[in-house]
């Protein structure tokens, strides 16, 4: 079988693909705050390496964000949804913005992106309804 | 299994885990008590430190998933500053550990 056509097969959905690389990469995140800066460990902890796997991160959730554009959601869920959005793209403007960022800054934008992501997957994937009722054409 | 559907399967379950990894650090602190007795000048390092930061960034990825309020903002700062220490200066007294430790339990009993 081709090896596209079995991924994609494999992955059905994009929150599951979602899932995978958002996934990957919070857990590199995650490795290098707990393994780096160790007296056991040779690993040390860098800042940019720390900046670029948050940017790489960031883009996952704005494509997840993107991907629940068109649903039909109330309104209190579409504000949120574009509280989050702003917030994700305050933050990637922020790493790129500021290099003077620090450890605590950038805890800070991990802990954000964390709480966004998660109002994006608890409202923001409903399942697309079937359209029903009378459909007028003008 | 990727990170995220740990992180994200139910708060439930998140909790079930910050509460396994919080019980290590308990143990790491009855194993200091038992082998030094009372003393508070024990220094703390390696995989008990690790054990620490692996509580601390759960209980981080914890409260961001818990509704946003004043109290998980104020959690959020001390957890923050606890791993900025860490990370500074690698090492803690028992007395620091354990104050971390009671910080997770009390942000575990919200």
């Amino acid at each position: 079988m081709d090896t596209n056509l079995q991924y994609s097969y494999q992955i059905p959905d994009l929150k599951t693909r979602f899932q995978i690389d958002f996934g990957n990469i919070i857990e590199q995140i995650v490795e290098l705050l707990t393994y780096s800066d160790v007296s056991s460990d040779t690993r040390t902890f860098d800042n940019e390496e720390l900046k670029n796997k948050l940017r790489a991160a960031i883009s996952y959730a704005l494509g997840l964000l993107a991907s629940t554009l068109g649903y039909s959601m109330s309104a209190k869920v579409q504000q949120d949804i574009l509280m989050a959005k702003n917030t994700l793209i305050a933050l990637f403007d922020a790493i790129i913005t500021y290099p003077e960022l620090t450890y605590i800054d950038l805890l800070g934008i991990y802990f954000e992106l964390i709480q966004k992501v998660s109002i994006i997957l608890n409202y923001g994937t409903p399942i697309p309804q079937p359209r029903t009722g009378n459909y007028e054409i003008t | 299994m990727p990170y995220i559907v740990y992180l994200f399967s139910s708060k439930d379950k998140l909790k079930e885990n910050l509460i396994e990894k919080v019980n290590k650090i308990k143990n790491n602190i009855d194993k200091v008590k038992s082998l030094y007795g009372n003393d508070n000048k024990v220094l703390i390092k390696n995989s008990a430190i690790i054990d620490l930061k692996e509580a601390l960034i759960l209980t981080l990825n914890y409260l961001a998933i818990l509704n946003d309020s004043k109290k998980i903002n104020e959690y959020k700062n001390k957890i923050i500053e606890k791993l900025a220490y860490i990370k500074e200066n690698r090492i803690l007294t028992i007395d620091q550990y354990r104050d971390a430790y009671l910080l997770l339990k009390q942000i575990l009993a919200e």
